[in-house]
């Protein structure tokens, strides 16, 4: 570990580390781009860096991204993120009743804390989880990655059958190409450009990127409320370590382990951390007109989410969320394979992704609290040359992958595609890990039945094989039962968004 | 039941159409693959499976459909839009994707240089996004070549990617 953060705190990669977090705040802070997209894009530029260099820009971005949303949901009421819809409910009154920089001191606070706390969970739980995940066959595998796409697409917002719909058709995405197995070609209908398959960036930027972008143009454009944050410094005082601390500290484990289970993100995190303290304070009415200890709990989870989902990333190469799941591209990208074997084959980069996702914290702090009044104004940017400008980029950055314009009508198609599935209520999330795990899932279980010579019951001599579907299971039939119990599997509105 | 819940509701039958027809991609792609030989599974295995179950939950999808009309007892023709979309943002829905698709068609095809497309391209967009006024143009024309040239300069001499 000490090595890893010798390794980043050498000029190329701090610069990276300094790059990714400044980026990632501005981009968390307008509203409709997210962390997501921003990695994505930034992708195809990673091709030419060094992978500690790549990893160090990525997280920084995640970091950035995530903590970003905090400005404008306190002064805006706009959330930049997901992630920060909780702030509003009590950072935009505290902005309204004229405390704005105390509102942005204890979110930037709360934000850090949070990100410090899921440090000590990642940094102490991912070396002892990779070595017990070696003990892990094709079967468990097969297991894991089962549980991690029907936890994800069974739990996110909306319909249950929408969301096993999208894994099912991102899987299906994946499909085209040639067969590892047999060296033959599969589903491609005798067009040779399919015989690569789909490129995971074309379709990354064109379900997120420019499905969100297409969505944005389609709607009204009008110019962003302005808010102008007045001078002075930002209000943080010692008092508040004893009148918050407790608060960040239970904010904090709640939101590192919600991030651990796939497919609940920052925003869910965020939202049950906010509930426990509003249920355990003195003063529950008090919340959403304006109360402290509402702005700290929300954005100290949402953080602290980051460092959970970040654990069985790179212990196990299972994507908790779409982020995760844009991660593990980059780093197969430059030919490194997220797992238990990352400790052992690439330790600089297993524990440069703990060291970086520190420092990136830190990092975060103090670009936060320094810029913030700059970062408020860049949030006014006219939404039009924004997103041309963006769109540009999604172009090059497609072509920039192998140089290939086959790859930038990819991007258009699935950004197409991303579009329909989000105005049919189908999440973006499950689609897209289904596409990034439908290769694995399929390897593992051709793997396990040709170890087993074709016995499906060998999984039942397996515990954890078996423990993994079971939860797979009980997820799936849960909300099955529940919606299927109120006469209704899902109201088929605008729900189902990722 | 309201015009909007009846929109979602021919939306979840034009998902669970377009569901069925990909399944129907995967089930005739896989008929045509080979038989496993040297492993118990095969390639044809897992598009079968996946066909499978996109056909149940597509079905799932339309028997969910089916009942909620049922329920409310009003025929799904009724669905009209009450929404009254003005001007610009009329054509937006199409004009971007229509704009991007003529400007990778220019580049892939035509082989057009890639400064002069993205400026024209950032010009049409940029109009079409806000006002189209000679200001915006200008605007739109300066913020163009600034992108374009910029990117061309970065892609070429320090990511050794030719765009043109």
């Amino acid at each position: 570990m000490w090595e890893a953060f010798q390794t980043l705190f050498q000029v190329d990669n701090l610069f990276f580390l300094f790059v990714g977090t400044s980026v990632g705040i501005v981009v968390g802070a307008i509203p409709g781009l997210t962390a997501s997209m921003l990695i994505a894009l930034t992708l195809p530029l990673t091709f030419h860096m060094m992978p500690v260099n790549a990893v160090t820009l990525l997280i920084g971005e995640y970091v950035g991204g995530i903590s970003g949303g905090l400005i404008t949901a306190i002064l805006l009421r706009m959330p930049g993120t997901p992630a920060s819809i909780v702030t509003t409910f009590d950072g935009y009154p505290m902005a309204m009743n004229g405390q704005p920089q105390r509102a942005l001191a204890l979110g930037i606070m709360a934000s850090v804390v949070g990100g410090i706390i899921s440090w000590f969970f990642l940094a102490g739980m991912s070396p002892l989880l990779a070595k017990f995940a070696l003990q892990f066959g094709p079967w468990e595998y097969f297991g894991l990655v089962m549980m991690a796409l029907v936890m994800l697409a069974a739990l996110t917002q909306g319909s249950v059958i929408k969301g096993l719909l999208g894994a099912v058709l991102g899987m299906a995405f994946a499909l085209p190409g040639i067969d590892s197995t047999t060296g033959r070609g599969r589903l491609t209908f005798e067009i040779d450009s399919l015989l690569s398959g789909f490129g995971l960036l074309p379709v990354l930027i064109g379900a997120f990127a420019i499905s969100q972008i297409l969505k944005e143009t389609a709607a009204p454009i009008a110019p962003g409320p302005g808010f102008k944050l007045p001078k002075g410094k930002l209000p943080v005082y010692w008092k508040d370590a004893r009148n918050h601390g407790a608060n960040m500290a239970r904010s904090g484990v709640i939101g590192t382990w919600i991030g651990l289970l796939p497919g609940i993100g920052g925003n869910i995190a965020a939202l049950v951390s906010y509930t426990t303290t509003r249920q355990l304070s003195k003063e529950p009415e008090k919340f959403g007109s304006g109360h402290e200890p509402g702005v700290v709990s929300g954005e100290t989870a949402n953080n602290a989410s980051i460092g959970g989902a970040l654990i069985p990333l790179i212990t196990m190469g299972i994507p908790g969320s779409v982020t995760e799941a844009i991660l593990i591209g980059a780093l197969t990208i430059h030919s490194l394979q997220p797992g238990p074997l990352l400790f052992q084959n690439a330790p600089e980069i297993a524990y440069g992704i703990i060291a970086a996702y520190l420092v990136a914290n830190l990092l975060m702090l103090a670009l936060m609290w320094s810029t913030v009044r700059y970062i408020a104004m860049i949030t006014q940017l006219p939404r039009p040359g924004l997103l041309t400008g963006i769109l540009v980029f999604c172009v090059v950055g497609s072509y920039a992958v192998n140089n290939s314009y086959t790859d930038v009508w990819v991007m258009l198609a699935f950004g197409a595609i991303g579009l329909g599935l989000e105005k049919c209520g189908v999440p973006l999330g499950p689609f897209v890990i289904g596409f990034v795990l439908s290769p694995i899932c399929e390897e593992k279980l051709r793997a396990a039945l040709m170890m087993s010579d074709g016995n499906v019951a060998d999984v039942l001599t397996r515990p954890y094989a078996l423990l993994f579907l079971a939860v797979a299971l009980l997820t799936l039939c849960l909300p099955l039962f529940a919606s299927g119990k109120k006469a209704g599997l899902a109201p088929p509105s605008e729900e189902g968004k990722a | 039941m309201p015009v909007s819940q009846q929109k979602a509701l021919m939306r979840d039958v034009y998902l669970a159409i377009g569901s069925l027809l990909l399944a129907g991609l995967l089930f005739y792609g896989a008929m045509g693959l080979p038989a496993p030989r040297f492993e118990p599974m095969g390639s044809a295995a897992l598009p079968r499976i996946l066909g499978g179950l996109i056909v149940l939950l597509a079905l799932m999808l339309l028997f969910n459909v089916w009942r909620k009309l049922r329920a409310a007892g009003v025929p799904i023709s009724e669905a009209k839009s009450s929404a009254d979309v003005q001007g610009l943002a009329k054509i937006r829905p199409l004009g971007v994707p229509a704009c991007l698709a003529l400007y990778v068609g220019a580049l892939d095809f035509l082989q057009a240089p890639f400064v002069i497309s993205t400026v024209v391209l950032v010009v049409v967009l940029g109009m079409l996004l806000s006002k189209p006024t000679l200001r915006t143009a200008i605007i739109f024309t300066l913020f163009g070549v600034v992108i374009s040239v910029s990117i061309n300069l970065v892609f070429t001499h320090f990511l050794f990617v030719d765009l043109d």
